[in-house]
């Protein structure tokens, strides 16, 4: 009687249980709660929460090597690269490059923001991660979700949880982050300064871009191509004005699509024997470092740019440097406002904050290019 | 590959690629407004 029994109890999953994989159900009900109540990213975190609770789950089964279904979204979605660049394709179609066309020096604010992607890699590997760690780690700066998971599984896969969990966490709390820096960095004087109107762009510019920088990028940082060849794409149907269809797509149903399979398979990544280590933590540290740098430094390269420039750049357009779109451009528009409200920043912050989505697109294509050799 | 490597050619990197952005972006502008949209000199 007692050996049947025993060997029932044996077939569940309770006697299983590690302290563990009871923590990581506490992390991923936090995330589901802060996904649900606070609304922080809630299309990645509520199925990151979600996909952490599976994979604590004793004999489920589902992150098994070629035969778990969750392996099999992880292995086919994120490590063959197909998901990020699809979702690269849905933001290409939101995109409206406009701003930057109208503005083009801004387009240098959106490098600056990436000083602090390499300053923390530098940081990352002076304490001690190898330098495909470090590059994972200094990425989360650009606050890009996507290619930070890009990046993570081609240099680093055993970080893309923790590393995509810090990023979009961190893009979740740019009104909380950004806000502080802004104010420390700038004067008031500064934070007054009303920009120059931007000149009008044509329907011809906007259908070129895309077309003339897919070529002049992926030319310059071949590794970068799935993502920007995406993102172009999609702002090609945008503009194109011939295939809304194809353009509704992109923006509505496959990027729904692609956003259930991107956040299941890397909460599944977290297992607590991966997961629960003290260098998870020095990622969180570094990757909110990477992001506070690259909010001063693209503060500071606008101030840099105001000293040889008659018609000044309000040096808060810096901060939107960092690809958090639109949320930082938002965040800009709001601590200007606070200063001159009748300073409306929120057309002419899109501009950086666009040049940051293909500044740390590039950034991730030169660290693939350098390091994956 | 150095650290110290990675990041002087990585920041240059962005700034070099920027830099050509922005350069298409003024040679665009500078061509629509020579033919602009309509004009008899549109090439298109």
């Amino acid at each position: 009687m007692i050996g049947p029994l025993s060997a029932l109890i044996n077939t569940t999953g309770f006697i299983y249980l590690t302290p563990g994989m009871i923590f990581m159900w506490v992390i991923g009900l936090v995330l589901i709660f802060l996904a649900i109540k606070k609304e922080y990213e809630p299309l990645l975190l509520l199925p990151i929460g979600f996909g952490i609770l599976l994979a604590n789950l004793p004999l489920s089964g589902l992150m098994t090597p070629e035969h778990g279904l969750l392996w099999k979204f992880y292995e086919y979605g994120i490590h063959w690269e197909i998901i990020p660049p699809l979702i690269f394709l849905g933001i290409g179609a939101f995109t409206d490059f406009g701003p930057l066309l109208a503005n083009p020096r801004l387009i240098f604010l959106g490098a600056g923001a990436q000083a602090g992607v390499y300053l923390t890699f530098f940081a990352a590997h002076a304490m001690g991660f190898n330098i495909m760690e470090a590059a994972t780690i200094g990425i989360i700066g650009g606050a890009d979700g996507p290619t930070t998971i890009f990046l993570a599984s081609k240099l680093a896969p055993q970080l893309l949880g923790a590393c995509a969990v810090a990023a979009y966490s961190y893009m979740a709390m740019v009104p909380i982050i950004q806000p502080p820096i802004m104010r420390l960095m700038t004067t008031e004087a500064e934070r007054k300064i009303r920009m120059k109107k931007g000149r009008r762009v044509t329907k011809r510019e906007k259908l070129l871009f895309p077309i003339v920088s897919t070529f002049l990028i992926i030319l310059l940082v071949p590794a970068s191509a799935p993502l920007i060849a995406m993102l172009m794409l999609g702002n090609l149907f945008r503009e194109a004005q011939v295939v809304e269809r194809l353009k509704n797509t992109a923006q509505n149903e496959l990027m729904n699509i692609v956003t259930i399979f991107l956040g299941l398979p890397i909460g599944a990544t977290m297992n607590a024997d991966v997961f629960l280590q003290p260098k998870v933590l020095f990622i969180f540290g570094l990757g909110l470092c990477a992001f506070m740098v690259s909010t001063a430094t693209g503060i500071l390269l606008a101030k840099g740019m105001n000293l040889f420039s008659k018609d000044k750049i309000n040096p808060l357009l810096g901060a939107a440097g960092v690809s958090a779109v639109p949320m930082a451009a938002r965040v800009v528009h709001k601590v200007g406002m606070q200063a001159d409200k009748k300073n409306y920043l929120l057309m002419y912050a899109m501009g950086p904050n666009v040049a940051g989505v293909i500044g740390t697109v590039i950034a991730a294509g030169i660290f693939v290019t350098l390091l994956s050799s | 590959m150095s650290a110290g490597f990675v990041f002087i050619g990585g920041i240059s990197g962005v700034f070099f690629g920027m830099m050509l952005i922005y350069l298409s972006i003024k040679i665009t502008a500078l061509i629509t407004d020579r033919f602009p949209e309509g004009s008899k000199e549109d090439p298109s």
